[in-house]
């Protein structure tokens, strides 16, 4: 362990540095001159400094202060040389930071304790943080764990309603691209962004519980059909809501809400304005354009060209402003994911 | 001058837990550094600069307090005092006193160094 020793009187130092080499494992750094010290100890990583109060430029209080406003120095033991009656400098350095003291004149058993006190300090501190961050990078490596098979589940379970769904997997992702792009344009917390990419692909996961033949239906719905059609936003909510996953939460809420309007003319409760939850509002935008921009049983694929306009016309009836505005300025990113995931 | 002896052999060793070689290493350290303080001393003082010579001072009456020195710690200790007290004539007055218990001490402590 490196122990630097500051002090002005030649005799002191010599007799400090004899004595620290006799312990085992530690050399002695020294320094005549406060101000050469101080630069080695911010460049360097010292076990242990030793101090003398009355020296010339710099003196040991001061000395102290520079050290400890150096953040890596902060658990750093400093030992300060004083003689006994100096009580006012004492009370100094102890505030400024130093562990302990060493009597003038030099007595060979307390130096030798008091030093290998503050080494056995130093030695478990540093034990101790090491153990520290070793834990700290194993719970992140636990929780990025459960992160990754929380994801998979969701993965997993927007595959089964894939399955009962005319719609395809790409509309899936594409429709969740768009909505990461309008909360990253809308300048949203970078993890509810991330978050919203995982949550918005289980927005129709209630059509599981939509009967075949009505969710199949080749034709218009009649309005009792409809009805029952509009019910896997709650079927979807019920499915996914009081999960303790983030994620989940998210999702829950999405597909809640995906089907409300800005104007408040949406189901399933008629929410409007920011009463409807922001993910909601961007859920709306980003499915409905892809929707608009996909061939259907039913319906030809609309230009994007048509599609735009459509959100624009429908900005503050259907569709939030806000989300709107963020989704067409970032029009040649909406058009990177349209490629990226094209129904092929 | 009195009989009093120049450094106290007794405490120094007390401190140094009777190891010689330690304190063969510090009267090395006197023998060699010290004559260099006080003439850092006698600058200061003829200069006028006050700060300076109360560091010095202190210096080598933190030495001379290594080997319990008494004679030189209580020159160099009025000394210290007296450049404190902006009174660096009185200071100057003491020097050819320190300068002598010094140069003795340097004597006494080279017999130590060809101690067995």
């Amino acid at each position: 362990m490196n122990v630097v020793i500051v002090d002005d009187t030649p005799t002191n130092l010599q007799l400090m540095r004899a004595l620290v080499q006799r312990l085992e494992g530690c050399q002695a750094i020294l320094f005549a001159d406060s101000g050469s010290g101080l630069t080695w100890c911010l460049e360097h990583d010292p076990d242990l400094i030793i101090v003398d109060y009355m020296m010339p430029n710099l003196n040991g209080i001061e000395f102290i202060r520079h050290v400890r406003r150096e953040p890596r120095h902060e658990d750093l033991p400093i030992l300060m040389v004083t003689a006994d009656h100096e009580k006012s400098v004492r009370y100094a350095a102890l505030e400024e930071g130093a562990a302990d003291f060493l009597n003038k004149p030099l007595d060979r058993m307390e130096f030798l304790a008091r030093v290998k006190n503050m080494l056995a300090l130093r030695r478990s501190r540093q034990a101790l943080s090491c153990r520290a961050a070793t834990l700290a990078e194993e719970v992140k490596r636990a929780v990025a764990e459960i992160h990754d098979r929380e994801r998979e589940t969701i993965v997993r379970l927007a595959r089964a309603a894939e399955c009962r769904d005319p719609e395809t997997g790409a509309h899936i992702l594409r429709m969740a691209h768009y909505a990461q792009l309008i909360a990253a344009r809308m300048g949203l917390p970078q993890d509810f962004q991330e978050t919203m990419l995982h949550a918005a692909p289980m927005h129709d996961v209630g059509k599981l519980g939509t009967p075949d033949h009505i969710l199949l239906k080749p034709g218009r719905h009649t309005a009792a059909e409809f009805e029952i059609m509009k019910q896997h936003t709650g079927i979807g909510y019920e499915i996914l809501r009081e999960s303790s996953s983030h994620a989940l939460q998210l999702a829950a809420s999405i597909a809640l809400h995906h089907h409300e309007k800005f104007d408040g003319s949406g189901y399933p409760h008629g929410l409007a304005g920011e009463a409807i939850p922001t993910e909601g509002r961007i859920a709306a935008v980003a499915d409905v354009f892809d929707a608009l921009t996909s061939e259907r049983p039913y319906k030809k694929a609309w230009s994007l060209e048509d599609a735009s306009t459509y959100l624009r016309e429908n900005r503050g009836a259907h569709f939030d402003p806000v989300c709107v505005d963020a989704f067409l300025d970032m029009w040649s990113t909406v058009l990177d994911i349209r490629r990226r995931f094209s129904d092929g | 001058m009195s009989n009093e002896p120049l450094f106290d052999r007794r405490a120094l060793l007390d401190n140094l837990g009777e190891d010689v070689e330690l304190m063969q290493v510090m009267a090395q350290t006197f023998v060699d550094d010290t004559p260099r303080l006080i003439s850092e001393l006698r600058d200061a003082l003829a200069r006028g600069d006050a700060p300076d010579a109360v560091r010095a001072s202190h210096s080598v009456k933190g030495s001379a307090a290594n080997f319990g020195a008494a004679p030189l710690i209580g020159v160099v200790g009025a000394m210290e005092q007296a450049c404190r007290a902006g009174n660096l004539a009185t200071a100057s007055g003491s020097l050819t006193e320190a300068e002598r218990l010094i140069t003795a001490l340097v004597v006494e402590l080279r017999q130590e160094l060809h101690a067995p």
